[in-house]
């Protein structure tokens, strides 16, 4: 054991600047698989939290008859239990806080009342400081970190029925079912102010047959699984007045569903990454078996064993690898409640659970110390054949030169190109190692070099791919008839550099028993939808749905289908797949009379528009236009180009940033692979510098020659990495969100990223080969030769 | 007196080692002159290799100056010593060196091609002294890790000839040979020197040694001894004695 650890000692002083190297590249992808593993871990999080608050098992809202649902929830034998609650939904509010100053319109807000009850019971509080002066106001943290909101802060929440209410931010708590992305910007109140705003409630009830407080019931079931037609009949009692259903999985995925993605994108890099590292593992032990050959032999000689010396060798990289992953286990627990803070509680609406997981540092380890070991191992076999003799005598070497390639009697050309030309032919196996970890890194290069391109320079297809229709502006418009709509949209047309106008409307439905949002247009033609496959519903029996709800379904294009609406049923004819990553994949386009003949009303409250040459200034300009010529039927507009481009726009923002920070990590890793290969070849060949320099060999001629030898692989790698990276750029984003039902991504892939990605690993590879090759010039012939 | 080829001034070189510093060559002045056979000895670690590499511009002098023909060479720029060796200075070392993916012939002519000279003649000449050490044409399509020592030390001092160079250095250029192959390398070398070459050895072995006609003894860093045995003539008997009697005054 002594012997064998000062075997590793001896190695690891002597590979110290590659180890060094190593441990960076190592300590990288575990930091990143170990974020990872926390971000994919949220579902699970959820899970536990939800068990421990006693979360409902699904919830209904909406305006109910209080004997008729409190009725119907007794009569429902899968219902065991249940809690009423009350919300008050005040419609657009503009809500006005010390980071928002201009105040942000908020079309989802909902007031809840600060008492003793079931449902407040589920709020956890991460916050809290009630010594607050004026009115109290509690936010959720998906409201808080969207809004910028701590606790201290002012609130002014301004609304056209209820007036300005101004509070004093007194606590942040989760809320695991209305506080993420899919609900409401919900807070509590304490019990004057709700009853205040409950009053107000009354009056518009009474003068203006306005309604704005609504139930919200928690039910719990007794084990049995409730169908959703059976939810449905549940939450549409009373008509369906502004009711609705969600359970359990529904209300989660509006937690998880970013944070999925974010994981999805990570897992991603991280398994490319480790193929990288672990591919540059095998080539540099093979490397440094080749270059220390004879002191292997040497160390047989004196009566090291084989086992031994792989033993030392594998020990030597499987500690590197062991400190490394720990050390990136730290780093990233270090800065992942930044990266929380800042960017994934916006999206989860959720607190990480703090600390070590012992699950994922076991399951890194084994991850990463198993691909270690194994390689280590497969790459070390070579030295079980080392007879010490044959390693003293020939190196294992002696094995790879059986033929002399372009002997210089018989071949003519100049002498740099020839040696160049020669070692290149005589390092074969080390060629088809760099080779391949070089070809996996122009391949992350390029592909990190493409979701740039599709996430930070035109985030269209981007969006498109998560969100499906994206258009430039929205116009807000009252009135609400045929003759009204078509004059309104008229009007929008006439406007130069319009393109398109056309309503979008949705609502929920379902086919058999799979929930669906059914969505409708009175201009199929324009609406983008992700189809990617047949053709866009036009007739009022066609219909468009997801790709993974066809499949659930066992359905295709040319198929019928019938769509459920409450209580109405129709069928309808598939005319082609769509897919994107909202709403899980789970859409039905139809016109908006293939809407009505199920009863939606089909009804748009604004137009959305598409311009020509779309650009922010150009939509501010035509908007302009738009409320001129509209004149008082205009409501609103929006420029929803410039929306789409800020970083407002969540949870594209948010997916673009994480890509960012993950295509800067990729490029890191891959400058840090190319040194190490480049180091590699340099050391192995410094002695045979050494002695061409000896012989009378320039610096630059040495230089030349590494390079040229260098040159056909580097390039041949770049450009097939490049062309996989542009090739497979698509195929790897439909994997990553193939389980949102994404069957075939639409990513920009563009020839010149690819090309400016692959000439950027040449050119690095050159930079790096030039200043490996620096020390030629600095240091004496001798010196190359002893080293 | 001769002319001088190689003239040095308080040449000193230190290594560091372990942060501290130690003087191998100190203050070394040396001249070596034209068409001589010079053969340095001493014991072992005295910096034998370490003047060797020194002198013919492979290392760098931690102080003092080198001349060569009258130039300070402690003043060429790298690319400048390269071009200066390739021409002036043939080497052999003492661990032999050759380059080990390139057969013993490519090795040599490679060496070769850097003084431009021409693919064609550079064979004929290379087999001509191959055949001088010894070396048949198959051994020199091997590579070097497939012959054996003497067979690899030979071709090396082949590929120290290869240019015609003015002055060959050699370091231990016998100690991986059997008395056969001595003689056949030392007679090689004993035949350029006769034909005008300057030849610097080293060696351990007074029989390599007779071969010499101006022999220094180096120790602790400085020459301590010169002796003179006149040219090598094959059949002198009492040179050997002159050598061995010389060596045993210096502690040999
Ligand atoms: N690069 C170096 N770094 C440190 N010490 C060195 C270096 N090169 C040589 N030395 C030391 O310098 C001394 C002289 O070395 P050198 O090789 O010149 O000896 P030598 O006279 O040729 O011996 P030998 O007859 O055994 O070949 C030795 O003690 C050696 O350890
Ligand atoms: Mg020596």
């Amino acid at each position: 054991m002594g012997n064998l650890w000062k075997l590793i000692k001896a190695n690891a002083r002597k590979d110290r600047g590659q180890l060094a190297l190593f441990f960076m590249i190592l300590t990288l992808a575990g930091l990143l698989l170990h974020v990872a593993l926390i971000v994919s871990d949220y579902g699970n999080v959820y899970d536990r939290r939800a068990e421990k608050k006693n979360l409902a098992d699904a919830v209904l809202y909406g305006i109910y008859d209080n004997d008729e649902i409190q009725d119907s929830l007794k009569a429902q034998g899968k219902i065991h239990s249940y809690w009423m609650e009350k919300m008050i939904l005040p419609g657009t509010v503009t809500v006005s806080v010390p980071s928002h100053r201009t105040g942000k319109k908020i079309d989802d807000f909902a007031f809840f009342e600060n008492h003793q009850s079931d449902y407040v019971k589920t709020l956890d509080f991460i916050e809290r400081s009630d010594a607050a002066d004026g009115r109290k106001i509690y936010v959720n943290l998906y409201t808080a970190r969207n809004l910028g909101i701590s606790v201290g802060d002012g609130m002014k929440i301004d609304s056209e029925y209820f007036g300005t209410y101004e509070f004093t931010v007194a606590g942040i708590y989760e809320d695991l079912i209305l506080g993420n992305s899919f609900s409401y910007y919900s807070v509590l109140v304490e019990p004057e102010c709700y009853e205040e705003l409950k009053e107000t409630c009354g009056q518009l009830a009474a003068e203006k047959n306005m309604y704005f407080e609504r139930d919200f019931i928690g039910c719990f079931l007794n084990g049995e699984e409730m169908s959703n037609a059976e939810w449905e009949r549940l939450g549409m009692l009373n008509n369906g007045l502004f009711g609705g259903w969600a359970d359990r999985e529904s209300f989660k995925a509006g937690y998880v569903s970013v944070v999925n993605i974010l994981a999805a994108f990570m897992a991603a890099f991280a398994v490319i990454i480790i193929l990288v590292t672990v591919t540059t593992i095998a080539f540099t032990i093979r490397n440094n078996i080749d270059k220390d050959v004879r002191n292997l032999g040497a160390l047989r000689a004196v009566g090291f064993t084989t086992r031994q010396l792989r033993r030392a060798i594998m020990a030597e990289f499987t500690l590197i690898a062991f400190g490394a992953t720990l050390a990136g286990i730290g780093i990233s627990l270090a800065t992942y409640p930044i990266l929380e803070r800042t960017y994934i509680q916006e999206q989860t609406g959720m607190r990480w659970e703090r600390g070590l997981q012992a699950s994922h540092v076991l399951l890194l380890l084994a991850f990463v110390l198993g691909s270690v070991v194994l390689i280590t191992f497969l790459s070390t076999r070579k030295i079980k054949t080392l007879s010490p003799a044959t390693a003293l005598r020939f190196g294992l070497s002696s094995n790879s030169f059986r033929k002399n390639y372009l002997p210089l009697v018989e071949t003519k050309g100049d002498l740099n190109g020839l040696l160049a030309l020669k070692s290149c032919f005589q390092a074969k196996s080390q060629n088809l190692t760099v080779f391949f970890a070089m070809l996996l890194v122009s391949f992350v290069t390029t592909f990190a070099a493409q979701l740039f391109y599709n996430t930070q320079v035109d985030v269209t297809r981007f969006q498109h791919l998560i969100q499906g229709d994206v258009p430039d502006a929205h116009v807000y418009f009252e009135g609400r008839d045929q003759e009204e709509l078509s004059e309104i949209r008229e009007k929008l047309f006439e406007i130069p550099g319009v393109k398109q106008v056309y309503g979008l409307g949705s609502t929920s439905g379902h086919v058999e028993e799979e929930a669906a949002s059914i969505l409708y247009s009175d201009s199929c033609k324009d609406v983008y939808c992700g189809l990617y496959q047949g053709t866009m519903a036009m007739e009022d029996n066609e219909a468009v749905v997801a790709g993974s709800l066809a499949e659930k379904l066992g359905v295709t294009i040319g198929d019928e289908i019938e769509i459920c609406y409450g209580e109405e049923k129709e069928k309808y004819l598939i005319t082609g797949l769509q897919q994107a990553v909202y709403g899980m994949g789970m859409r039905i386009y139809l016109t908006d009379g293939g809407a009505r003949r199920l009863g939606i009303p089909a009804e748009f409250s604004y137009f959305r528009i598409r311009l020509d040459k779309p650009s922010a200034a150009e939509v501010d300009r035509v908007l302009e236009q738009a409320r001129k010529v509209l004149g008082e039927k205009c409501t609103e507009v929006e420029n929803y180009y410039r929306y789409q481009r800020s970083m407002d726009n969540m949870p594209v923002m948010a997916v673009s940033f994480i890509v960012l920070l993950l295509v800067l990590l990729s490029c890191v890793i891959a400058a840090l692979v190319i040194g190490l290969i480049i180091k590699n070849v340099f050391v192995k060949r410094e002695k045979e510098f050494g002695i061409k320099k000896a012989l009378g060999f320039t610096s630059s001629q040495l230089r030349i020659q590494l390079a040229l030898s260098l040159a056909l692989i580097v390039f041949a790698s770049a450009v097939l990495g490049g062309v996989l990276g542009y090739s497979l750029t698509n195929p790897l984003i439909t994997i990553i969100f193939w389980g949102y039902g994404i069957k075939k991504a639409e990513l920009f892939v563009n020839g010149v990223v690819a090309v400016i990605a692959a000439c950027a690993v040449v050119l690095f590879t050159a930079l790096i080969t030039y200043f490996a090759a620096r020390k030629m010039k600095k240091v004496s012939a001798y010196e190359l030769i002893r080293e | 007196m001769s002319e001088v080829v190689i003239k040095t001034e308080k040449l000193s070189k230190s290594f560091s080692i372990g942060g501290k510093q130690q003087h191998i060559l100190k203050n070394l002045d040396l001249e070596i002159y034209k068409g001589d056979f010079t053969v340095i000895m001493g014991p072992s670690g005295a910096g034998k290799s370490t003047l060797l590499y020194a002198l013919s511009g492979m290392d760098r002098a931690s102080l003092g100056s080198i001349y060569y023909s009258g130039e300070n060479i402690t003043k060429y720029s790298d690319d400048k010593l390269a071009v200066f060796r390739r021409k002036h200075c043939g080497f052999v070392f003492q661990q032999i060196h050759l380059v080990e993916n390139m057969s013993i012939m490519d090795n040599v002519i490679s060496a070769g091609m850097l003084t431009g000279q021409k693919q064609k003649d550079l064979k004929d000449k290379a087999m001509a002294l191959f055949e001088q050490v010894g070396i048949g044409e198959e051994l020199t399509k091997k590579f070097p890790a497939q012959l054996s020592g003497g067979e690899a030390q030979r071709s090396a001092v082949v590929r120290a000839l290869i240019n015609d160079p003015d002055v060959i250095f050699a370091d231990e250029p016998t100690g991986a040979l059997n008395s056969a192959g001595v003689n056949a390398v030392l007679d090689v070398l004993t035949k350029v020197n006769q034909k005008g070459q300057s030849i610097v050895m080293v060696t351990h072995d007074v029989k390599s040694a007779r071969r010499g006609n101006r022999i220094l003894y180096i120790s602790d860093g400085g020459i301590v001894g010169e002796c003179h045995p006149g040219a090598y003539v094959s059949e002198d008997q009492n040179r050997h004695e002159v050598i061995r009697q010389f060596l045993e005054k210096q502690g040999w």
